[in-house]
């Protein structure tokens, strides 16, 4: 993508819509979803008897802790190990199918017969109080290997936020990348504002990206590819990767889990017809489809993983693409906490969504669907708030060997506890390394073998999410990105793995 | 606001400490509040004059979040670790464990979780460095003043330094100049006289600011001499003054254990013939039988160490002079025997009934010097006779043992009764003496 440079300040000559225009998208973006169909929005936590079994759990609890101490005590911790072998395995045949029979699209780009009939592409890039990154994002999204005449480049721009607008005035934005401004107003998500942007996308295909992304030229192309051979899907996620990763152990560890999770889990829950959560960026959708769909719940924080379910539930299959964008990784434990609590909240909340009709779930997605829902999207940040709680009691019990240890662990829920510690932690050890290898990033190897540390940043950013599930459900905790001062950026568009 | 988060951190640190190390040595329970509250004294007045320099991203859901671990474990270290431990609570001290626990989570609450990680290794460097089963186990040695701030100095400053510069290469002189300074800084000052604090003092700077100095010179366009300016804003200052404050700490010079003045327990000598061992310089240890006077199944034994310091006696394991023919396991209290003070240390077999009573103190010895007396009374299940453990010095798996049997004899109910009256062991106490003295 190349030409029509501006000035700067030249993106105010382009007007917006009309204010007409303007009021309706923004009503379409924050109550289409919620008004056709409600039992689907997050806009409520938790339905009536959603609330009442959650009470009534608690209060089982409360009350079998008071009066049978040891029998509640062993049928929590039973319940829990449980839980952990079930999703253990889950993930273990996951990535076994991954490993065996990956759906990763690798179809050529450059048949004459494609080319002749490349379809307009939206891209949307919403962005936020990000004034230090709006620099790259030309640079990012220039070096793409498409036609400009066929691109759709918008820039979505909250109309209140003056730092980023302030730096865009200082910015040569090109002809091809329109900026529209979102009307200011509540939830203030960033799914609202691409539900906004959608009202005026015009591509046929639509992918999401951020500020900071870098995503390989030959992506769209790719993804073109994918679309064409396959017409029964409807969305194709690509690889999401860091071009900080050396930065420090923490960018370390978070690339190694993303070498995880785009390279084995993803394409092992598309090679098992499962539902996939999606990324938060370089997701490549059909619009069609994602407008049948409802477009993006703006009430809800992973609206990403939450499309991707709802997508499955409408019969539509999910791919991987095998082409990266290169993001920046969190390099400040604090910024990641936040990041990760709001990842892990939307996941929660996505879950509680999907289970809100059971039987419906069951229909559409059938058993192992609904299983897959349960395991991949609710058991990940529950399990990940828990770990801190059974650590600590582990730490306890081997170091302190309190009374009557024995009798809340029976011989059953303790072998099967140090089932999941022993081989439960290894297994997972060795997978992450597994990805290292694979990728032949051999510099992250150590990040991989220390990777139990990491999951106790897991642990706090999991309780914040609970905790603000509670509290501020729909609260978008926002990241701050620029963090990678004096770390080399890839020049755009080139790979760094 | 800072101020306010350094007094509670302080207190936070201080009053546990304190309550503890009453609980244990009533004699003089300063010394054991003093590692943490000077270090973190010393860290949070740097915080305050010295911001961070870290990204201004902060969250207090976080940092309360953060801070639930640390004051969960730290507080059950204080509650409950200590007291398993028995007689090594002092070669362990898991109290500095819990203290540093607990000083992390209550800095997560007030100046940050950034801040409490900025606070975590120089206070847990502290903590190890008061540790005298550390210095034991670095050294080899007695542990002392001057090893103690060696030791700290060593724990805080060098790795930091390491970490700090820029190049392998450069890492590794730079390493080696700084070791060099604290050595020969620190061995220099003892031998002038200074107090081995002063003396440890001084060889952390010194080691600090010739490291620091050399990297000085050797970075191109660079002026000559130490970076001060620099020096004041790194972590290096900060490690600095927390080593510092550590090596202040005259381990040797202040007693930490019940000790008798002479002549209120009157000194224990060894019979002519008792088995006796030099452990280490300046350290002896001997043992003998004595007739506990009760029933015939019961069997007596003393085992008596000496040394100059107290931690010369406290720190030998009792574990690593007599072997006790199980697992047994140990439990602590502290007795009042005709007025006098003593630690009772009950070891048990639990299956076959067999239990073993010792009374232990320390006291100063007419000549000079201190000793630990161990009067060890074994008594079998009833009808059968009794078993001594064997006396076989062994510090070399002291620290291995004892974690081994601390975490082997888990299985064993440690809640143990006084199976004695005091009147019992009170004649027991009276006979080690009268027939030994």
């Amino acid at each position: 993508v190349t030409g029509g440079e501006q000035t700067t300040g030249a993106w105010r000559a382009r007007p917006q819509p009309p204010e007409s225009d303007r009021a309706a998208a923004l009503d379409a973006a924050v109550g289409r979803l919620r008004d056709a169909s409600p039992e689907l929005s997050a806009s409520v936590v938790l339905v009536r008897w959603q609330a009442a079994v959650l009470a009534g759990l608690a209060f089982a609890a409360t009350v079998g802790l008071l009066l049978a101490t040891a029998i509640t005590a062993t049928v929590l911790a039973g319940g829990l190990i449980a839980l952990y072998v079930v999703a253990l395995v889950d993930r273990g045949s996951v990535v076994a199918r991954s490993l065996g029979q990956g759906r990763v699209h690798t179809a050529p780009i450059d048949e004459p017969e494609l080319a002749a009939r490349l379809p307009t592409y939206t891209i949307l890039v919403p962005v936020y109080d990000e004034p230090e990154v709006i620099g790259r994002l030309v640079s990012g999204l220039g070096a793409l290997d498409y036609p400009p005449e066929l691109l759709d480049a918008i820039l979505l721009v909250e109309e209140d936020d003056q730092r980023t607008i302030a730096a865009l005035d200082r910015l040569a934005v090109p002809d091809w990348l329109r900026v529209l401004l979102v009307p200011a107003s509540e939830p203030r998500t960033k799914p609202k504002a691409c539900n906004y942007g959608l009202e005026f996308a015009v591509g046929e295909l639509l992918t999401i990206y951020d500020a900071e992304d870098r995503p390989e030229p030959n992506q769209l192309r790719l993804a073109v590819a994918a679309f064409s051979a396959e017409p029964e899907t409807a969305c194709v996620q690509a690889r999401l990767d860091f071009y900080n990763d050396r930065q420090n152990l923490l960018t370390r560890w978070f690339t190694v889990e993303y070498l995880f999770w785009f390279q084995f889990f993803l394409p092992g829950l598309a090679a098992a017809g499962r539902p996939v959560p999606l990324g938060g960026t370089s997701q490549h959708i059909r619009i069609d489809a994602l407008r049948d769909a409802g477009g993006w719940d703006p009430f809800n924080v992973t609206e990403d993983a939450d499309l991707g379910i709802r997508l499955a539930r409408r019969g539509w299959r999910v791919g991987v693409i095998d082409s990266a964008t290169y993001e920046e990784a969190n390099s400040d434990p604090i910024n990641w906490v936040r990041q990760r609590s709001r990842w892990y909240k939307g996941y929660l909340h996505t879950w509680l969504v999907h289970s809100r009709a059971p039987r419906q779930l069951v229909r559409d997605l059938g058993w192992r669907g609904a299983g897959s829902v349960l395991l991949t999207i609710g058991a990940t940040p529950v399990l990940a708030a828990i770990n801190q709680l059974t650590w600590m009691c582990t730490l306890v019990f081997v170091l302190g060997a309190p009374h009557g240890a024995a009798r809340l662990f029976p011989a059953p829920v303790f072998y099967a506890g140090t089932f999941c510690a022993l081989f439960g932690n290894t297994a997972v050890v060795y997978v992450v390394l597994l990805s290292v290898r694979i990728s032949r990033r051999y510099y992250l190897a150590t990040a991989a073998l220390s990777y139990p540390a990491y999951w106790l940043l897991m642990a706090v950013a999991a309780i914040k999410a609970v905790w603000q599930l509670w509290l501020r459900p729909s609260f978008w905790e926002k990241t701050a990105h620029g963090l990678t001062a004096g770390v080399a950026e890839p020049p755009a568009g080139e790979a760094t793995a | 606001v800072r101020l306010v988060a350094l007094a509670c951190l302080l207190g936070a640190c201080g009053v546990p400490s304190l309550a503890l190390s009453i609980a244990q040595s009533p004699a003089d329970p300063l010394p054991a509040v003093a590692p943490l509250a000077l270090v973190a004294a010393a860290c949070s007045l740097l915080l305050v004059a010295v911001p961070l320099r870290a990204p201004r991203v902060t969250d207090t859901e976080t940092d309360v979040i953060a801070s639930l671990a640390p004051l969960l474990l730290g507080g059950w270290m204080l509650a409950t670790a200590a007291g398993r431990l028995g007689d090594h609570f002092w070669e362990w001290r898991p109290d500095l464990v819990g203290l540093w626990l607990c000083a992390i989570g209550i800095a997560c609450v007030l100046l940050g979780t950034r801040a409490a990680g900025f606070l975590a290794a120089p206070l847990a460097a502290a903590a190890l460095a008061a540790t005298p089963i550390t210095q034991l186990l670095l050294t080899g040695l007695a542990p002392g003043p001057g090893r103690a701030a060696l030791v700290a100095a060593f724990l805080t400053g060098l790795p930091f330094l390491v970490k700090r510069a820029p190049a392998r290469r450069v890492r590794l002189v730079r390493l080696a100049v700084a070791a060099a300074g604290v050595l020969g800084a620190a061995a220099a000052a003892h031998e002038l006289g200074a107090g081995a604090g002063v003396a440890g003092l001084i060889g952390a700077s010194s080691g600090v600011i010739a490291g620091a100095a050399y990297a000085g010179r050797r970075r191109p366009g660079t002026r000559r001499g130490v970076p001060l300016g620099t020096l004041g804003r790194s972590r290096v200052a900060l490690l600095l003054v927390a080593g510092g404050a550590v090596a202040a700490i005259e381990l040797g010079d202040v007693p930490r254990w019940p000790i008798a003045a002479p002549g209120t327990y009157g000194s224990v000598a060894a019979p002519p013939g008792a088995a006796s061992y030099e452990l280490r310089p300046g350290v002896t240890v001997a043992a003998w039988p004595f007739d506990p006077g009760g029933p015939d199944d019961q069997l007596g034994m003393v085992v008596l160490t000496s040394g100059q310091s107290v931690p010369a006696v406290v720190t030998v394991p009792f574990d690593g002079l007599v072997h006790w023919p199980v697992d047994a396991c140990p439990t602590v209290q502290t007795l009042r025997l005709d007025g006098l003070r003593v630690d009772l240390h009950l070891y048990a077999d639990v299956e076959r009934g067999f239990r073993w009573s010792t009374l232990q103190w320390v006291s100063r010895r007419p000549g000079g010097g201190l000793e630990r007396v161990d009067a060890i009374l074994a008594q079998g299940p009833s009808g059968e006779p009794s078993e001594l453990p064997a006396f076989a010095p062994d510090l070399g798996l002291d620290a291995e043992r004892t974690a081994g049997r601390f975490v082997a004899a888990r299985h064993l109910d440690c809640q143990l009764d006084v199976p004695q009256g005091a009147d019992v062991l009170g004649t027991v106490l009276g006979r080690v003496l009268r027939g030994t003295a």
